[in-house]
């Protein structure tokens, strides 16, 4: 895995490695840029380029021309870092890479995320999963069916996606491990710390998990970095189900709204023993509904992206 | 306006002081590419090309210009420092940061803060070491003008000289900035080795590639299989050379023996090895420059990093296994001399020492799993100590082994602990295969130029793929022999002597391994120094030793003999009054009946005082301290004692554990001090 100049100008700009603590890019922000450069027939390496006058090609404002300057500046630490964290077994993917999760690219159009970091095996990427999300603070019920719905995934033979935090994240990955099945984790917070775990290297080396996130490896947990990563799981699942969430407050009614309203994938919520005080709002605004773990098959009737893709070729 | 052209040419008439200094074909143009063009390149020329004046020239070009510095990875410091006085005439503000030079890093490391670093020297070392790329690589890179990466085929693992170190740097290069040049440079590499040098730099690499030819030497071979003969006839050929060289041997213990012969011989001779620190190489290399020295004996550790142009012979007393680690070093041989020569002695060991290096070059892949597994399952990682503990390995290999699997992606290093890395990661077996299948071929085309009939120069010359390879008409079998092979038969029958006496120093173990449990400290219960009569899989009395014990159950009144003069010259004080063996395992009484007839002729109490109580695995098979430590303690009891100095008896030593250990018991028990001797050491290669 060799970085393209364009690879690396998105590593430059857009990521908080090399131990920045200068406000990076925004996805939007690179997108808008590369798209400006584009126009005026650049490429994004162009910000490398000290010959190319960035406020007189692109129009952007004196702020944001001082802003990219600096961290073209840092790039060499943190493409130091991207090399740091290859010696660790984590991959670092952008936008511009055959590896950059195609249904990422496709769903998330601007708000895709312009550099992924990972770990495991990449192959889980290339088929949509069964995203499995709710609050951390579970209920008994609501805990059984996060593990049922883990189940029927690996029964459907595709990877449980979901976010690596605890409780019905944490149910749903073990349940899918437990029946030998795979998983995709979309993690929030450092991966660098999650790659020392005993078990988590074991599972790496079976092959059957993918870990990802958006944030440096080595930072810790913002409210940001999850509503992020949530976009991440929609983005990669068939069909994300909510097991339970709360009522105008928290990340999972924050990223399912968000998700219902941005199209960045289907969502299901589930109805019955178990649910959140914001499952029914969910289904008002558009959420499938279910009602049983083994009608997960009949959600997946309609083509994903990724499949319509595979016919396509 | 100055012209490019002519400012690299004015610049090149400052560095080497000449002002009719011509361009060599390719220089300028390499420059042209790294300066004009911004694009990677790769010179493959033969020392004393001048290679440092493209990275030179370069630099001042770019500084001048106000680009960023050069970066020079180089992987000896001999060479580093010789780079460094290069940069003088070009007014070069040039540091080396190197592990001795601790104490200047913050200094320098401002300088290249504050920009006033021209050109900065490191070892491939330094990449990997974490304050380093933490604290300056960052602030380094951001506005690095060009890389260069000295003796580049370091980088290939098809190459003789294949350095883990080196195989990070492909890493390195892929994070550079966009748009900073990469220039490699080597003497010795074959079209295998640039190809993988190109995979690893990227493809739009612009190869500057000249012939290998050195028109002053001229080489010969000459079959002498018997190692004093070949003693021999250095002692009886050397004084008869004009001028300084070097002689090369295959092992450490072969460079001190050889040298030490020849300085008995009225040579001025020093031996040049890796262990040796660095002062005292440095002080070797400048009595050779100098012409204090006759000659150097040295291992392949003085290889790429000397400079010297005056050398006029280069004889090897064993050959390497392939031609061109063969080439690298005759190549030292006739730079700046008119004629010079290369004679390559050919022994019967040869094949059996590069078997052992061919053997060992990678870790095996049962102790690959072992290692990994266990480290997977740590929580917290594992201490160099700790790995050591579960693995059977000595621990120059374990740490090879780490440094291996740590380049391969499979393990890193987080302060002093190792932990598993998330990539998956199988065995390269078939990689190994290969490499191992590539490094046969070239042995065997060592071989073959050692019997061959064809001009010795066009071969070496064929093997490095140079594409102008040509009869020589010096060497020995366009011009007919320039040295012959006949030996003086007295002074082989000194040789022979120098190889009996030239025994060798046990020295006591000092610590035990963490982890070991054993109630006495070591410290307090410490042997004296002893010794050993000689190194197993030598000639003469080593194989008296290795039949005395594995076939004839005895061993010959020559050895008690020797052993016997040994002691006599060793001379301990206080004198021992008695002595005791270590019992056998296997070989029953021959140690006892060899103690007991040595004590005879020493006029010492022969004591059977020690019991084996329990059935140890050899000492041989336990590859590393923990597990030798491990194996010996409680093994012997001291069943009986006198009060005096003892001398204590084995065969062979290996790794010092059980003379160490039982001698703490002896100490204890009253008896002191504990003087260790031995028949023969089994460790390193040969045995």
């Amino acid at each position: 895995m060799t970085l393209t100049n364009d690879a690396k100008a998105a590593v430059a700009l857009t990521t908080r490695l090399g131990s920045r603590q200068r406000p990076s890019l925004t996805p939007k922000m690179w997108h808008e840029l590369s798209q400006t450069l584009d126009d005026a027939g650049y490429g994004p390496d162009a910000v490398f380029d000290q010959s190319v006058d960035l406020a007189n090609v692109t129009g952007v404002g004196p702020d944001l021309v001082e802003r990219i300057g600096r961290l073209r500046t840092d790039a060499a630490a943190a493409l130091l870092e991207v090399d740091e964290l290859r010696h660790r077994g984590i991959w670092t993917t952008t936008v511009f890479d055959d590896g950059y999760p195609q249904l990422i690219r496709e769903r998330l159009g601007h708000n895709a995320p312009p550099v992924i970091f990972g770990a495991g095996n990449v192959g889980l990427l290339t088929q949509a999963g069964i995203g499995i999300v709710g609050s951390r603070n579970v209920s008994a019920e609501g805990g059984e069916v996060a593990k049922s719905l883990a189940r029927e995934a690996v029964a459907l033979n595709v990877p449980v996606v979901s976010g690596g935090a605890r409780g019905v994240d944490d149910l749903a990955m073990n349940a899918a491990f437990g029946s030998d099945g795979s998983v995709v984790g979309v993690l929030a917070d450092s991966l660098i710390g999650r790659i020392r775990k005993p078990d988590v290297l074991q599972a790496l080396d079976d092959g059957n998990v993918c870990l990802l996130t958006q944030q440096a490896p080595s930072s810790g947990f913002t409210a940001g970095a999850a509503m992020s990563r949530n976009k991440i799981i929609y983005g990669l699942a068939a069909v994300t189900v909510v097991v339970a969430s709360d009522r105008d407050s928290g990340g999972t009614w924050a990223g399912a709204n968000e998700a219902i309203m941005a199209t960045y994938g289907p969502v299901a919520v589930w109805r019955g023993e178990g649910e959140g005080p914001g499952n029914q709002a969910l289904e008002d605004m558009g959420a499938a509904r279910l009602e049983e773990p083994s009608d997960l098959a009949d959600l997946l009737e309609t083509p994903s992206p990724s499949e319509q893709m595979s016919l396509e070729l | 306006m100055v012209s490019f052209q002519d400012r690299a040419t004015e610049l090149l008439k400052d560095l080497t002081g000449r002002r009719n200094a011509d361009w060599r074909d390719g220089q300028l143009e390499a420059i042209r590419t790294i300066i004009e063009d911004r694009a990677n390149a790769l010179v493959v020329q033969r020392t004393g090309w001048g290679k440092s004046a493209v990275y030179l020239i370069s630099t001042r070009l770019m500084r001048d210009a106000g680009g960023g510095p050069t970066v020079i990875v180089s992987p000896l410091v001999a060479l580093m420092r010789n780079q460094l006085a290069m940069t003088h005439p070009l007014s070069l503000n040039a540091e080396i940061v190197y592990a001795a030079n601790r104490d200047e890093w913050d200094r320098i490391f401002e300088a290249i803060q504050a920009g006033d670093i021209d050109l900065l020297l490191i070892s491939p070392e330094r990449l990997n070491n974490q304050q380093f790329r933490r604290e300056v690589m960052p602030q380094l890179f951001s506005n690095i003008g060009l890389l260069v990466i000295d003796e580049v085929h370091c980088i290939s693992d098809w190459g003789h000289d294949f350095r883990p170190d080196y195989r990070r740097l492909q890493q390195v290069v892929a994070s550079l900035p966009p748009g900073v040049p990469v220039l490699g440079t080597t003497a010795t590499a074959n079209d295998r080795v640039v190809a993988d040098v190109e995979e690893q730099l990227g493809s739009d690499l612009q190869v500057y590639r000249g012939t290998l030819e050195r028109e002053s030497l001229a080489l010969q071979v000459l079959d002498i299989e018997n190692k004093a003969e070949r003693m021999a006839w250095l002692a009886e050929t050397i004084p008869t050379l004009s001028g300084s060289g070097i002689v090369y041997c295959l092992t450490i213990h072969d460079a001190e023996r050889v040298a030490e012969w020849l300085r008995s011989q009225g040579v001025d001779a020093a031996a040049y090895t890796g262990p040796m620190d660095n002062e005292a190489r440095l002080e070797i290399e400048g009595r050779l420059t100098n012409g204090d020295l006759d000659v150097v004996v040295a291992t392949s550790a003085l290889a790429m990093g000397y400079d010297n142009p005056k050398i006029e012979f280069v004889i090897h007393f064993q050959t390497p296994g392939s031609a061109i680690a063969y080439y690298q070093q005759v190549g030292r041989a006739g730079r700046a001399v008119d004629t010079s020569f290369g004679v390559a002695l050919s022994g019967w060991e040869d094949t059996d020492i590069q078997d052992w290096f061919i053997s060992t070059a990678f870790p095996n892949e049962d102790d690959c799993a072992l290692v990994l597994d266990r480290l997977r399952d740590s929580q917290d990682g594992l201490r160099l100590a700790d790995i050591e503990a579960l693995v059977n390995l000595r621990r120059s290999r374990l740490d090879s082994m780490l440094k291996i699997l740590e380049v391969e992606g499979a393990v890193y290093k987080e302060g002093s602990r190792w932990r598993r890395s998330a990539e998956r990661w199988a065995y390269p077996t078939r990689r190994i295969e290969e490499v191992t299948a590539a490094r046969r071929a070239e042995q065997a085309a060592m071989r073959e130029y050692v019997s061959t009939d064809a001009c010795l120069m066009e071969f070496l010359r064929r093997q490095l793929d140079d594409p102008g390879a040509e009869r020589c008409g010096r060497c020995a079998n366009c011009a007919g022999e320039l040295f012959s092979a006949d030996v003086d038969s007295t002074l082989v029958e000194l040789a022979l002597r120098h190889l009996r006496k030239s025994s060798l120093v046990i020295e006591p173990r000092k610590r035990l391994p963490t982890g070991i449990e054993f109630d006495l400290a070591l410290k307090d219960h410490q042997m004296e120094p002893g010794r050993c009569l000689t190194r197993w899989g030598d000639p003469g009395l080593a194989q008296l030793v290795a039949t005395g014990r594995d076939v004839d159950g005895r061993f010959d009144d020559e050895l008690t003999a020797a052993t016997a003069r040994l002691v006599e010259e060793w001379a301990p004080t206080p004198a021992p009054t008695w002595l005791t063996w270590i019992p056998s395992r296997s070989a029953g009484e021959v140690i006892e009946d060899f103690a007991v007839r040595l004590a005879d002729r020493l006029g010492l109490e022969a004591v059977s005082a020690l019991e084996r109580v329990r059935d140890s695995r050899p000492q041989k098979t336990m590859q590393n301290s923990f597990q030798q430590a491990q194996n010996v303690i409680g093994s012997f009891v001291v069943i009986d004692r006198r009060p005096g100095p003892i001398l204590l008896i084995d065969d062979v030593v290996d790794s010092r554990w059980t003379l160490t250990v039982v001698a703490a018991q002896l100490l204890s028990a009253g008896s002191s001090p504990v003087y260790p001797l031995a028949l023969a050491d089994t460790s390193g290669p040969g045995s």
